[in-house]
């Protein structure tokens, strides 16, 4: 466990995560679902915005970090499911290539589900980082953490002592 | 811990799979047709039997306004010779039709709305036997009867605009109806359904319904070279699943054909 914990920054604590950080790390939640909705039937905005708000926010701090981080690719499947569905149902409904069978139905309930539980894991997240705690999904938390966490990440936030060190370097 | 991150992905993917799975098989458990709602196929358009026949007739008169339609009466008794073989074997209908044939080289038919059929010289140039005209007039009496040109013309151009056009007459609305109806095509399933009902009246008509094959068989043959002519080939697509499916129909054993007792050679010199 010492060892794990030391390949590892520790995890900051609710008690010490400003709100203004927490309200950044919720929105990164919250913010795709207006980009998702902005974006039927294309499912592009989505994944833009998610890229423009992770680039924006992420040297805030750790903890937004992590949370725009998880956001961001955890919504990558359900883009991915949605244009399978999009491109699917085009080719069956406008350009008549194809026709509705039993795949395309599972694929319209995989896909459905898959937008729910996306929808449901992100609300859920969202207050979880609006109160300042972790929250982690199936493999885009581990991920994520390992990503934005580990020690090995040289990756510099607002405010810490080694981004100011690099302001004024020494002569030799 | 990279470890457990991968084995979190391979769950995450064998988890949508199973999703996938679970609803390609789910649906066989529900006896209801659930997917009609969102099917084309369904009988969901709003539009009567007598708005359909008003259209049907507006479309044939346009058409025939530019097309020359062929009367003989002997090759009109030889058509209706078939065409009786076949809708009294149709059961009951909404549709009083009328076919019409046009002096055009096409090997075509086209199915028009109100039970309207529109055949083109060039079939019966192209068919070898009354049998393969048969295969072809069932199959389009199939479009007319599972009301595939409505849903067609209400998914193309909307059922507003259908309706205007019912209400109002006006020959350029009526002008791109046509079109849209000799050009387009039907969607595979339609092709398919057609093809199905189409063998199976056939069959109670005692007509071999291998003569659908036959005749899709000339036509592919014939395609190699292409030929500008072969209209009904080049409008109706998805080929080779129909050439299988119509290879593949099954005909009983207690099957007796009745052949169509026709000079088809007198009736193709009549029209030369």
């Amino acid at each position: 466990m010492s060892d794990q914990a030391s390949l590892y920054h520790p995890l900051p604590q609710p008690d010490e995560i400003p709100v203004r950080d927490r309200e950044d790390a919720m929105g990164a939640y919250l913010m795709m679902f207006a980009a998702v909705a902005v974006a039927l039937p294309l499912p592009v905005i989505n994944l833009i915005a998610a890229v423009i708000y992770y680039y924006v926010n992420r040297r805030k701090s750790r903890f937004i970090h992590f949370h725009s981080l998880q956001s961001l690719l955890s919504q990558l499947p359900t883009t991915f499911l949605n244009w399978g569905l999009l491109y699917w149902g085009l080719q069956v409904w406008l350009f008549h290539n194809t026709e509705t069978d039993d795949l395309f139905w599972g694929y319209v309930g995989m896909v459905v589900v898959a937008n729910i539980l996306y929808f449901v894991f992100s609300l859920i997240a969202a207050v979880r980082a609006r109160k300042g705690r972790m929250y982690y999904f199936l493999f885009f938390g581990k991920l994520s953490y390992d990503m934005v966490f580990s020690v090995n990440r040289s990756f510099r936030y607002a405010g810490e002592d080694d981004l100011k060190t690099l302001q004024n370097k020494p002569p030799f | 811990m990279k470890s457990r991150i991968w084995f979190d992905l391979a769950k995450l993917l064998v988890g949508f799979i199973l999703l996938w799975a679970v609803f390609v098989y789910l649906p066989n458990f529900f006896p209801a047709d659930w997917k009609s709602a969102f099917s084309f196929d369904s009988d969901v358009f709003d539009m009567s039997i007598e708005q359909e026949e008003k259209l049907g007739e507006f479309i044939l008169d346009n058409i025939l306004d530019d097309a020359e339609e062929i009367e003989n009466p002997f090759v009109d008794s030889v058509m209706w010779e078939i065409e009786s073989r076949l809708l009294n074997k149709i059961g009951t209908t909404e549709y009083e039709y009328r076919f019409k044939l046009v002096d055009d080289p096409l090997v075509n038919a086209v199915t028009l709305p109100g039970g309207n059929i529109i055949v083109f010289r060039g079939l019966l140039d192209f068919a070898e036997t009354p049998e393969e005209v048969a295969a072809v007039l069932a199959h389009e009496i199939a479009h007319v009867e599972k009301r595939h040109v409505v849903q067609k013309l209400v998914t193309e151009l909307g059922l507003t605009f259908l309706v205007t056009v019912i209400t109002g007459g006006d020959a350029t609305l009526i002008h791109e109806i046509s079109r849209t109806l000799i050009s387009g095509v039907f969607s595979r399933s339609q092709e398919s359904e057609a093809d199905e009902y189409g063998m199976n009246l056939m069959l109670k008509a005692q007509i071999d319904p291998r003569s659908l094959a036959a005749f899709f068989r000339k036509l592919n043959r014939e395609n190699m070279g292409y030929d500008e002519h072969l209209e009904w080939l080049m409008s109706h697509p998805h080929n080779n699943a129909r050439i299988k499916s119509s290879l593949e129909f099954e005909v009983p054993d207690s099957f007796v054909s009745q052949p169509i007792n026709v000079d088809w050679e007198a009736v193709q010199e009549e029209l030369k």
